[in-house]
Order: C-alpha cells, then structure tokens, then sequence
C-alpha cells in the first residue's frame, strides 16, 4: 500500500513538474540516439553506394526531367522575389512590422514510434536542443508542415507528427482564410479540420495553411489539403477531412525551423540611423507585434518624416522560412 | 564484467529489436533474465536502466513502465510458488501476463493522458508483443549456456 501511494505521489509530481520526464528524456534519447546514429551511417554508406552506382538505370532520363523542372522553379522563384520586394514596400509604406523570420535547419530521421510506451506517432531527429531542435520546434519538409519537437536531449529529439490523434493545429485556408483546427486520426488517415463555420467559403482542393496564431508555426506554412467537405443542417461546424501535403510514409530529412531572436526582426529597423525617431518614441503604431496602438501620440509631420525616411534606405531582403513560396502556391 | 558486457550487447541488440518491431518490449525478458537469477544488484540495474529507457523513448508521462514492471516483478514472486521459475510454462505465463498488463497499462495512462487509445488494442500488436519475450528469453538462454559450456563463469 505504501509502495503504491509513493508511485501515485511520483506520478502526480512528475506531471506537474516534469522533471522525471526530462531526466528520462534527456538520458535515454542520447542512449538511444547512440545507439542508431552509427546504424543510420553504416546503412546511408553501404546502401547510398549501392544506389549511386549501381541503380544507373534511368538517370540521364531522371536528369533531365528534373532540370527541366529546375528551370521551371528559377523561373517561379524570380516572380516570388519580385512579389516579396512588392510586399516589404507595401509594408514599410503601411508601417506594418514585417513577421518574425525563421532558422532554418536540417536534420535527420532515426526512427519512428519505437517501444512499449510509444503511443503517439512520432519520429526521432538526430538533433537536440544543443543543435537546433528545441522543445516547441516547428518541423517541416520542403512539401509542409510534419510536426514539433515533443521532447528533446542534447543532441537527440521526438517530434510529434500532426497525422496522430493528439495532434491539433490552428490552420486556415489559402484562398478563403476560413480558420479551424486540424486535427489527425491516425497514420494513414484522414486529417479533420473541425469548427469550421457553416458558412465558411472553403472549398475542396483548397490548401490549408498555418496560421501562426500560437507562434509555433510560421505562417502561412502548407499543412494540407482539403479532400472533402459535408454539410449537415443538424451540425454546428463542417466536416472537413483533409490530406497532409507532406509524404510523412517517406521521411529520411526533414526541416528545423526556429524563430530568430526579436532583435534581428526587420531589416528597417536596424538599419535606421540614430535620428530617425523609432517607433515607439514617435509614438507610431507598430502593429500586433507589440499589441500597442500609440497613433494618437504621433504628429502628423513626425509620421510623414518617419516614412520618407524610411522609404529613402535601401531595402535588404532576408530568407524567410517560407520555403514554399512554390509551395503556397503549386501544392 | 562479463554480465555487465553482456547487458550492454543485450542492451544494443534490445533497442535495434525495437527498432524494427515497434511494438514489442525486448528488455522484458530481461528482467525476467534478472529476476530468474535471483541477485538483487543485478535485477536493480537491469530494471532501472530498462525502465529509463523505455520511459525516455517514449511518448506517455514518466511511470507507464515503471507500473508495467513494477508489477510484473510483483507477479513473479507470486508465480514462483506455484510454478518452477525457469521452466518454459513459468515463461509463457509471465508472457500472458505481461501482454494483458501492458494492454491495461496503456489504456489507463492514456485515459489519465486524454490521448485516444483505441488504436492501441490490436491483436497483430499483442501477439508480437507476447511472442517476443519466450523468443528472446529462449536465445539468452541459449547464449548464456554456450558461454557457459566454454568454461567461462557467467
């Protein structure tokens, strides 16, 4: 009796506090991550080998499908660059903050799921918190979205797909901007958009894309597309099912996307120079970034200097994580 | 340390096993290795650094494993008053019973989770489950008695 009151005890403070999750965590995914990295090495040098030279069958046909395809994507690239400086103009005209950008990083698959205990879908990267993958983690492919880190070790960490049943993310459609939550059902299965207006414009086909709304995602990310939709006059919301639109059957690499520290936002703000007023001490309305509307502290002349001055600096672009920019728009 | 190279071979081995069967649980049968041989110290880190493990890779909140184990080794020493510990039958009965606890074990944590469970409760998964520990047990049997045919204490 005493032995079991001491595990209720543990158990409970473990979830309140976690630390038995980390210890476990921290020690036993490096364990393991030791134990499969020199697998995953041995098997990408004997049968990467194998698959370079000696499945030569279709390669120049496969070269030239795929530069063509190349020349099609520089193609769509350089009208997406043109649209991004379009877009940064049109912001610092509006005075918008632009979005906070995104590291990006590799990282590897070990495995899936493995053990008794291994109850959602998920996968293990062979990068940790020391190395880019920290609790929170948004994870993607150059397809869309595949999930977070769940947990993580130093070098070793767990991401939880979006297909598992437990898996819910705030997403919208590309097109109608209709918001729901996506939730999954199941390797295999159909993903369900749930609390989605009856009068929602979405339609079938329609891409969904992250929101961004909880600041673990970046936005506007590709995450599915809707399959089907049904209307019940005795429901309240849609049904909606929909499909990842990346291959989460075939993951070898996958994408660590981090948010960039607030101080290294947008390109504007730290190339003003020193007497150009910023916006908070001009009082100027710096968006939902801060939250803040401070436009009844801002003269008119102030404003129009800040935007003159700001139009004169010349723009400097960043990579952005939005990767699929062909994404957005050919999934 | 012989055992403890042993158990750090038994260890790789267990976890590329999991590796490639999900579902199944391969430091089981070491715990009833260890518990079979009746050492304390032995059966004390066999269980802790399994038990670290299984919780670390998983996806449950720590103490699934800790249940599952905790209460295999309760069962145990009941059995061995009615059954003979190193026999085949001892074996499948711990194996049964470590199925049908594992089962009970993740529906319950599941539920206190709030993560759905029903997906779970496969009989492929069970089976697979159940097999693995009599197979496993069987081939460290094996292995043990071939050391120990060699002349090495172990």
């Amino acid at each position: 009796m005493v032995v079991f009151l001491s595990y209720l005890g543990l158990y409970t403070w473990n979830l309140r506090t976690g630390t038995l999750d980390k210890v476990a965590g921290n020690s036993a995914l490096e364990l393991v991550g030791a134990v499969f990295k020199p697998g995953q090495y041995m098997y990408d040098r004997v049968f990467g080998a194998l698959r370079r030279y000696v499945f030569l069958v279709n390669v120049e046909r496969k070269n030239e499908a795929l530069e063509a395809q190349l020349s099609e994507l520089r193609m769509a690239l350089q009208n997406a660059q043109a649209g991004e400086r379009e877009l940064l103009r049109l912001r610092r005209l509006h005075e918008l903050t632009p979005p906070q950008e995104w590291n990006k990083t590799a990282a590897r698959v070990l495995t899936r799921h493995i053990g008794p205990a291994g109850v959602l879908d998920s996968l293990m990267l062979d990068k940790g918190s020391a190395t880019g993958a920290a609790v929170d983690t948004a994870v993607a492919t150059e397809q869309g979205i595949v999930g977070r880190v769940m947990r993580a070790s130093a070098f070793t960490s767990t991401v939880h797909l979006i297909v598992d049943r437990a898996s819910h993310i705030s997403v919208m459609g590309q097109d109608s901007r209709s918001v729901g939550i996506l939730s999954g059902n199941g390797v295999q299965k159909l993903l369900s958009l749930e609390y989605v207006p009856l009068n929602a414009s979405l339609q079938e086909g329609e891409l969904l894309v992250t929101t961004g709304f909880a600041g673990l995602f970046p936005k506007d990310m590709p995450v599915a597309r809707v399959v089907s939709i049904e209307r019940s006059e005795l429901a309240l919301f849609l049904t909606v099912y929909a499909e990842a639109v990346a291959d989460l059957n075939k993951l070898e690499e996958v994408l660590l996307l981090q948010k960039m520290a607030d101080g290294a936002n947008a390109p504007a703000e730290t190339d003003a120079p020193a007497d150009v007023p910023t916006d908070k001490a001009a009082g100027i309305h710096t968006g939902a970034h801060t939250g803040k509307a401070a436009d009844a502290g801002a003269t008119p002349k102030a404003k129009a200097d800040a935007i003159a001055k700001a139009k004169a600096k010349p723009v400097t672009t960043r990579g952005t994580a939005h990767i699929p920019n062909a994404g957005a728009e050919g999934l | 340390m012989q055992r403890i190279l042993f158990w750090l071979i038994y260890s790789i081995c267990a976890l590329w096993g999991q590796f490639f069967v999900p579902s199944a649980d391969f430091f089981l049968p070491a715990l009833l290795l260890a518990l079979q041989d009746d050492d304390s110290v032995q059966l004390f880190w066999v269980a802790s650094i399994a038990i670290l493990l299984q919780e670390g890779m998983g996806s449950l909140a720590f103490g699934s494993v800790v249940l599952l184990y905790g209460t295999l080794i309760f069962f145990f020493h009941i059995f061995q008053w009615y059954v003979k510990i190193r026999t085949y039958l001892f074996v499948l009965l711990f194996a049964f019973c470590a199925t049908l606890l594992h089962n009970v074990v993740l529906v319950l944590f599941c539920f206190l989770q709030d993560f759905d469970y029903r997906h779970l409760l496969s009989v492929q998964q069970s089976f697979l489950y159940f097999v693995t520990i009599p197979l496993v047990w069987q081939f460290c049997i094996f292995i043990k008695q071939k050391v120990s045919a060699h002349g090495k204490a172990f």
